[in-house]
């Protein structure tokens, strides 16, 4: 079988499966090239291929593909579904393989398995990696074995997000009111909290200012417990992530104010943000939502950073 | 209790009647105007998407007169609708309001239709939950009917507006007709009304595939009237999506017309390769079905945000530029003005005109 050299855009879901996919696709014999960081190039050249008024990680996704797309074999873009019984992605994330072949001429193979767990159920695997066997010539069952070996808990996140979301509750992750220091809880999907360039470098600055910012992956218990304050079920995968972190946020003491990291035009986050602030805030903490666009500017996130930190200064004083 | 559900085209007056003489006490939430959609827009959250804000207007409205029972239907897709209803009842809630809020948490099953039917109203009997549903279904599918008559004979008429006093009646007699051998006795009569009107029978005229967002296509409303004022510029409308068809995909209750979601399904294949919520895949498939069948061209209309419509955007887009084909994508939200629309869909259908004089068919 020939070396394949397979690029990963950085953006959307990269931010939660990056580390996982590169495993599975090692363990397969081929490279992975995944794209540069962020850059305001990269995302000018996302706009510059789109054709509506999407959002911005759709945009910025699509300027990394334009990034990638000369210097690969194959493009990996998986068509995710479903990722439980009861939930759903965006829409646009759903008819992502689609749009990135409608936006772009010439484009090498893409490839783009579907993972639909509310329609496959257990058989949602073997849906995945057959398009992945047949693309990559190798045996269905070998591809199986190495999905199940990497993919199979998508809790694996990347070692650089790692790192930042380190669990609210390990102690040293939280600093202590005798510090001086505020611990503000960051919400928000991880395609925008990770992405430097996107989130404007929020945690680095927030850290500059002296603050102790926070952000959490919510366990199955955690997203539970805050489907059970709310009236229904929210169907987003990542949308209830977002929610389940921001009721630890809200409930736990340490924390001083929250802030929701959303773009804008975002669907779900349209609706999660008003459950957020209407539902889970009952303990009125502080709560900024900081929503983002190709127009935002570093400079302005971090006035309203500033302003925020004043203000939980003054309410907390 | 006064029984109120949010507007959605022409759906009302097919099911108002019906209920009504069932025992249910409907309070229909009176037709948009600017002051609904003011009302909505005040208390939606900033990104909701069109339709969610004229229904939380129409429930604003109804509960002020006296509706004090909301029914909104829900779900679990990826479209944001599922979850309307519960964000609705919250700013409903604190705007002070005091109501019972029902959702169908299974719109597509039938038997959840039934138990609903059957929870709101006097019917006791399964049977005749589903006759009284399945007229309701046939009402809606006339209503359709009458909308594609209209279609055909607005861009025809002589005099201005007949047609259209032609839809108002025909709307009412099948408000009217509250059963199964009234409403197939009215079939006819709507027919032979709008025959008589009197056309310009040379009149060879443009026609323009309307396709999007269901809410948006079928609520003149929310879309500026886009139907009518492509009539009267002499443009056929093809409408892509109709409720009956959404509602026949789910119910079957016209069994000898095609499921159109599995037919655009088929159509989609290679654009969109699996439906990507809401109406994404009917928009992408019956945009390839019209320039296969001479359409002139497609005007794609969706409302401002919308998630799936913007995926279908972007690839019909595409299959523009492929095929040569004329789409026009219109955005509805609250700013949308109305000189806009109307200077865009005029230099669609000069284009489309041109086109046509110069003999540019490729298909």
């Amino acid at each position: 079988m020939k070396h394949l050299r397979i690029g990963i855009p950085r953006g959307l879901l990269f931010y939660s499966c990056a580390e996982s996919w590169k495993r599975f696709f090692q363990d397969l014999g081929c490279e992975t090239v995944p794209s540069p960081e962020t850059t305001a190039d990269i995302l000018k050249e996302g706009i510059r291929h789109t054709v509506s008024d999407l959002c911005l990680p759709v945009k910025t996704f699509l300027g990394h593909v334009a990034v990638l797309k000369d210097c690969v074999d194959l493009l990996f873009i998986p068509r995710h579904v479903s990722m439980e019984q009861e939930s759903y992605l965006c829409p646009k994330m759903i008819g992502l393989p689609d749009m990135t072949r409608a936006c772009f001429a010439n484009l090498p193979l893409v490839l783009d398995p579907l993972f639909h767990v509310k329609q496959f159920g257990d058989k949602a695997i073997d849906e995945f990696t057959r398009p992945v066997a047949e693309a990559l010539s190798l045996s269905p069952a070998r591809v199986a074995d190495a999905y199940r070996e990497h993919m199979d808990h998508h809790t694996e996140v990347p070692a650089e997000q790692r790192r930042r979301s380190e669990r609210l509750l390990a102690e040293d992750a939280v600093v202590p009111r005798s510090s001086g220091k505020l611990n503000i809880g960051i919400i928000g999907r991880p395609y925008l909290l990770f992405d430097r360039y996107l989130s404007k470098n929020l945690f680095h600055f927030s850290r500059k200012l002296g603050v102790n910012p926070l952000s959490l992956r919510p366990d199955e218990s955690e997203i539970r417990e805050a489907m059970a304050v709310i009236p229904k079920w929210v169907y987003w995968d990542m949308g209830k992530e977002v929610v389940a972190a921001a009721h630890v946020f809200f409930k736990d003491d340490r924390v001083d104010g929250v802030i929701n990291l959303c773009s804008a035009a975002c669907g779900p986050d349209s609706f999660t943000g008003d459950l957020i602030r209407k539902r889970l805030n009952q303990r009125n903490k502080p709560y900024m939502s900081l929503s983002l666009d190709e127009h935002t500017s570093d400079v302005g996130v971090q006035t309203r950073l500033e302003a925020f930190i004043d203000m939980i200064a003054k309410v907390t004083a | 209790m006064r029984l109120t559900v949010p507007h959605m085209g022409l759906l009302s007056t097919a099911y108002t009647r019906v209920l009504r003489q069932h025992g249910v006490d409907m309070q229909p939430p009176p037709a948009a105007t600017l002051k609904t959609l003011n009302l909505g827009v005040k208390h939606s959250p900033e990104f909701a998407c069109l339709p969610f804000k004229i229904n939380l207007g129409n429930m604003i409205e109804a509960l002020d007169n006296g509706a004090n029972a909301i029914l909104m239907p829900g779900g679990y897709g990826p479209c944001r609708f599922g979850y309307y209803g519960v964000i609705q009842e919250q700013i409903l809630r604190e705007l002070g309001y005091r109501f019972r809020m029902s959702t169908t948490d299974n719109p597509d099953r039938l038997s959840d239709m039934i138990d609903t039917i059957r929870e709101i109203s006097r019917i006791r009997n399964r049977f005749d939950g589903y006759r009284v549903f399945f007229l309701i279904l046939m009402r809606m599918a006339a209503l359709d009917r009458a909308t594609a008559l209209y279609h055909y004979y607005k861009p025809r008429e002589i005099n201005r507006e007949d047609t259209d006093t032609v839809l108002r009646q025909a709307v009412r007699l099948i408000d009217l007709a509250d059963s199964y051998p009234r409403l197939f006795r009215t079939m006819p009569e709507i027919t032979r009304m709008f025959r008589a009107i009197p056309i310009d029978k040379a009149l060879n005229p443009v026609t323009v595939g309307v396709l999007g967002e269901i809410f948006v296509v079928i609520e003149p409303f929310a879309n500026l009237a886009i139907e009518k004022k492509l009539g009267e510029m002499r443009v056929e409308v093809r409408r892509g999506v109709w409720l009956s068809d959404w509602l026949n995909d789910r119910f079957r209750f016209r069994p000898f017309r095609r499921n159109q979601t599995t037919y655009a399904k088929k159509l989609a294949r290679g654009y969109l390769n699996y439906p990507a919520g809401g109406e994404s895949i009917e928009t992408v498939g019956k945009t390839l079905l019209f320039q296969k069948k001479g359409v002139d061209g497609v005007v794609h209309i969706m409302p401002f945000t919308c998630m799936p419509e913007l995926v279908a955007s972007t690839i019909i887009t595409r299959i523009s530029k492929d095929r040569d084909y004329p789409v026009l994508s219109l955005t509805f939200d609250e700013h949308v003005s109305e000189a806009n629309i109307i200077t865009r869909l005029e230099a669609f259908v000069d284009l489309l005109e041109r086109r046509r004089d110069e003999g540019i068919y490729r298909h």
